[in-house]
């Protein structure tokens, strides 16, 4: 009886361990893939510190080290999710860039904080730039 | 004149033993005779019940060593049943012919029986069991009522009607007669009349141990058991039900299972719980998933 209590409690803590931090990016702006844009970088960013933690990049077209973006007939519209696997940073930026050919055609930026055991939905629009 | 009187009580022809004459008269074929016998011993008042019995397995035997007609046999087939009655062992079977044992055995298999270890006599103002059960064949599962008449005076009784409880485990029927209640004496000198049915589910009547007209007769006495020494099956002395040991804890019973079941199931819950929470659902081009070094 005493075995089988414990066995529960444990089964039951295991059930209940936290998630890691993570934040869902949820990107969009008017741009189709690939007749406006063709390439999407992102950069996760130390803030304020400004060091680059993490940068990927997806390309509509097949390059090495580069993954698959879709194409997107109706606007650009994609999510990643950024994990906290590794050492902590709990204040974030988010920088993104849309890019045709070696053009950037879309920008996007935001800041986050991670939190334990939760998923933050972070939400980026992506704009034409200014410059 | 005294000694005139003496000689004549002494000299006079002692009562023949008739049960044992036609039992002799069974023996001997001369079935006939044997049938005038018993129907004077059945006559006679105070026949223990095993001598009953014998009449009424020795009446079979007469009856079916006669030339053979439906009616003898029917009447065999009476007298056997009332034998098991009385003796549901049928130990009375004895003394009688192979022809009556074989239908005894026959009636055992094909016909069904309420049997009960009848009461003679019993103690006044205790709490009365009576326990029968029911033997030979079953059509669908009978129920067993006791008719019981505690009334004085030499009118026609009127009978009490209860059901008998059926006890699974044991297989036996019982029912309670408790002093003061449903018309049983709450206590004196009294003669307690009853008999026990089996009915089918559709009402018919499959057996009767003792009947209205001819009931088992029992005396309810505040000494004579005592006084008579004999062993009466009243459960005065002891508490009102059998105190009947508690059946083994079936195995899903036990803590240890239930608890590792409910375990289980609390577990299970909790996982399912955070399983079925919504998760952010990530935009249409999903791109998967970064994780920081």
């Amino acid at each position: 009886m005493k075995r089988a209590a414990v066995i529960s409690l444990l089964a039951l803590c295991a059930a209940c361990k936290q998630q890691d931090p993570a934040v869902l990016i949820d990107m969009s702006g008017p741009f189709l893939v690939p007749a406006n844009a063709d390439k999407l970088h992102l950069e996760v960013v130390e803030w304020p510190g400004g060091n680059i933690i993490r940068g990927k990049d997806w390309c509509y077209n097949a390059v090495a080290g580069c993954d698959v973006l879709p194409a997107m007939p109706q606007g650009f519209s994609a999510s990643v999710t950024i994990v906290e696997s590794g050492s902590a940073h709990q204040h974030v930026k988010i920088n993104v860039e849309l890019m045709l050919g070696s053009t950037v055609v879309g920008l996007g930026s935001a800041t986050t904080d991670f939190l334990p055991g939760q998923t933050v939905i972070l939400l980026i629009p992506v704009t034409r730039p200014t410059f | 004149m005294v000694a005139v009187l003496l000689s004549l009580l002494l000299c006079a022809p002692a009562e023949p033993d008739r049960l044992a004459n036609a039992r002799s008269l069974v023996a001997a074929g001369k079935y006939a005779d044997a049938l005038v016998d018993l129907q004077a011993v059945s006559q006679m008042y105070g026949n223990t019940p095993r001598e009953q019995a014998e009449l009424f397995a020795l009446r079979a035997s007469a009856l079916l060593g006669l030339p053979g007609s439906a009616e003898h046999r029917l009447d065999a087939v009476e007298a056997l049943m009332q034998m098991y009655h009385v003796d549901p062992d049928g130990t009375a079977l004895a003394h009688a012919t192979d022809e009556a044992k074989a239908l005894a055995q026959h009636l055992r298999t094909q016909r069904t029986l309420v049997l009960t270890d009848r009461i003679v006599t019993a103690r006044s103002g205790r709490p009365l069991r009576i326990r029968a059960r029911l033997a030979g064949v079953r059509i669908g599962e009978p129920l067993l009522f006791l008719d019981y008449s505690a009334q004085h005076g030499g009118e026609e009784p009127e009978y009490v009607r209860i059901p008998m409880e059926h006890l699974p485990a044991a297989d036996v029927y019982e029912a309670w007669l408790r002093p003061g209640v449903g018309g049983v004496p709450g206590g004196g000198e009294h003669l307690l009349l009853y008999y026990i049915e089996a009915v089918d589910p559709g009402g018919i009547v499959l057996d009767s141990n003792g009947t209205a007209r001819d009931p088992i007769r029992l005396t309810l006495s505040d000494t004579l058991p005592e006084a008579a020494g004999i062993a009466a099956l009243d459960e005065g002395g002891r508490p009102a039900h059998p105190v009947l040991p508690p059946p083994p804890r079936p195995w899903y019973k036990r803590w240890g299972v239930l608890g590792t079941v409910a375990g289980v199931i609390v577990i299970g819950g909790t996982i399912a719980l955070i399983l079925s929470q919504p998760k952010p659902q990530p935009g249409q081009g999903n791109l998967g998933r970064l994780d920081l070094p």
